[in-house]
């Protein structure tokens, strides 16, 4: 009996020990991440007119790693996750920032790699009937089913699809490639990122990944001029191991400049649990390595959940001219004052870091 | 022996001296239609794909030959681990036991039990039609969850009223429920068990966490000792 009890003593101590010294950030990670089982997410306003014909380009973040992309008429979506949990074992900490039933028919949805918080598969049913192609990396489609009715088309590194001047590349990320751990030695390469391309517009999203300079400059050198980089800026502790998988904001903000695009839209922070980071951490040190790094013209636009925000407006029609004149009358103040409006309209410096 | 060992190599020789010559003639024709096919633009002969011309020009043309990479599953040093865990269960029966002085006992009693389980071949109707459906041993939780029919063998120890050792074959099939069967399948089966001749059990079972936990309902309407069995399923590939 004594015995019992002395051991059982010995293992609080140890148990306690371990949580109150190199285990105090887990602990507590742990705690808010059960605590989220049993709290509603945190209500969002939701975007309800997600694309409109006012821009070229622009973007609604919906949480996490899922974005929605208008470049002109085409719709593009990146790793869809609406549903309230992920793989059971975590649950969304604030909603999404689209009702799915709100989501224009998307032209492709592109899936960076095979974790539940990139590949849902209860999220790509709720949009299954707007998808009209899905793009996995190499190897996806062993972890789709063949129940969905949408196309599936898996890319490896620099393969393109295309459809109807709609151009996705699979762009070559760090990351890794399975989805339940077992899978490691045979997923080995399952992860990708993409180059969305249309009308002239370029649109980048990192999917998830490491800070591997060779990449981010390869990508900028092939595809000059990037119009927009979606770059995950977390998890962020504990970096040892987060090192070998994640972008941190400051590495993020130097993956930005090696791509050399004009604007990066911070993405996968503060949605769900999947570190030790606090919320907030995130865009606490976006802030840091935005003022460390001399970034001139480029913006850095951090986004609410929910919020739409335009990059490229766009152009006004050109004014009809009076039946009875000539057709060129460039030099007209009304011309001018059209031409301006839409730039002024522009909410890049609002929340931007520059 | 011999004999029949010549016959089989003679027989060998004479398909290769038939079949080579039919490869090369064939190989050959086929190439003579590639030379005689008109060059001329706008003249493509049927059956021929005509490729256009891509819009965006400033990049390089868009690889045609997207293709779809099937897994090779093979076995590892966690997966042989993982199928030594075993799945914890309850057997619920009766067995007549007489005591010394002849009375009969036939009450109801429950025994612990372990339950180590495998899949010999599975053929899944979930997966992506690009991908293998059939699996041997090893299978992604999603092959088996998505929708499959499986060949089981499980093999379990029962303490208790029943001490014994057995081994069940059988037949299930898996349905996806909610999330393609990742966060919730069904399955139904079958098994065959020897205990005192060859006895008939009927299952059914629900599936979480992309089947790693399941909780399986094993009946044997027929046999009294092991009337039921409750088993806590603990199961990755």
């Amino acid at each position: 009996m004594r015995r019992a009890f002395v051991s059982l003593l010995c293992t609080m101590l140890v148990l306690g020990g371990a949580t109150s010294l190199a285990g105090c950030r887990i602990g507590r990670a742990t705690v808010r991440a059960t605590s989220a089982f049993f709290s509603s997410p945190r209500k969002v306003a939701k975007a309800k007119r997600p694309v409109a014909p006012d821009a070229r380009l622009a973007v609604v973040w919906v949480g996490h790693s899922t974005v929605l992309v208008q470049l002109d008429d085409k719709v593009v979506l990146t790793d869809p996750f609406f549903t309230s949990t992920v793989g059971q074992y975590a649950k969304r900490l604030v909603e999404p920032g689209i009702d799915p039933k709100d989501l224009p028919p998307i032209d492709a949805v592109l899936v960076s790699h095979m974790h539940f918080d990139h590949l849902s598969l209860g999220s790509l049913s709720m949009i299954e009937s707007r998808v009209r192609a899905l793009l996995l990396p190499r190897g996806g489609t062993a972890y789709l089913t063949g129940w969905f009715s949408f196309p599936a088309y898996e890319l490896g590194t620099w393969q393109i699809w295309e459809k109807d001047g709609l151009r996705v590349t699979a762009m070559p990320v760090d990351h890794v490639g399975w989805r339940y751990g077992l899978d490691a030695p045979w997923m080995r390469d399952s992860y990708a990122g993409f180059l969305v391309e249309y009308n002239g517009l370029k649109v980048y999203f990192g999917g998830d990944t490491a800070y591997d300079q060779r990449l981010f400059a390869e990508v900028g050198q092939r595809y000059p001029d990037i119009d927009l980089a979606l770059l995950p800026i977390a998890p962020i502790e504990p970096r040892d191991i987060m090192r070998r998988f994640h972008l941190d904001p400051h590495e993020a903000v130097r993956a930005f400049v090696d791509l050399g695009a004009k604007r990066m839209v911070p993405i996968h922070y503060d949605t769900i649990v999947n570190s030790t980071d606090r919320p907030g951490d995130a865009l606490r040190e976006l802030a840091i390595a935005t003022k460390r790094w001399d970034l001139g013209e480029r913006v850095i636009a951090p986004l609410a959940i929910g919020e739409r925000r335009v990059f490229i407006p766009a152009e006004p029609p050109a004014p009809e001219p009076p039946p009875d004149e000539a057709p060129a009358e460039p030099e007209s103040e009304t011309d001018t004052e059209t031409e301006t409006e839409p730039s002024q309209q522009t909410p890049d410096d609002d929340d931007s870091f520059e | 022996m011999k004999r029949r060992l010549d016959r089989s190599r003679a027989l060998r020789i004479l398909a290769w001296c038939v079949l080579c010559p039919a490869l090369v003639l064939g190989e050959g024709s086929a190439r003579a239609d590639e030379e005689d096919s008109p060059d001329e633009e706008g003249e493509a002969p049927p059956n021929t794909v005509v490729v256009f011309e891509a819009k965006v020009k400033h990049a390089p043309l868009p690889d045609e030959s997207l293709g779809y990479h099937q897994p090779v599953l093979y076995p590892t040093i966690p997966w042989a681990l993982l199928q030594l865990v075993p799945s914890p269960e309850i057997a619920v029966g009766r067995v007549e036991t007489r005591d010394a002085a002849g009375a009969v006992d036939a009450s109801t009693r429950a025994a612990f039990g372990l339950r180590w389980q495998l899949t010999p071949l599975l053929w899944s109707f979930g997966v992506h039609p690009r991908q293998s459906r059939w699996r041997s041993f090893i299978v992604d939780p999603i092959a088996r969850h998505s929708g499959s029919l499986e060949l089981s063998a499980s093999f379990e120890y029962i303490a208790g009223h029943v001490d014994r050792l057995l081994a069940r074959p059988g037949l299930r099939v898996y349905l996806p429920v909610a999330h393609k069967g990742e966060y919730l399948s069904a399955s139904f089966g079958t098994s065959v068990y020897g205990y005192d001749g060859v006895r008939v059990a009927y299952d059914v079972g629900l599936y979480l966490l992309g089947g790693f936990v399941g909780l399986q309902v094993t009946v044997a309407p027929a046999h009294a000792p092991l009337a039921g069995i409750a088993t806590i399923s603990l199961r990755g590939f």
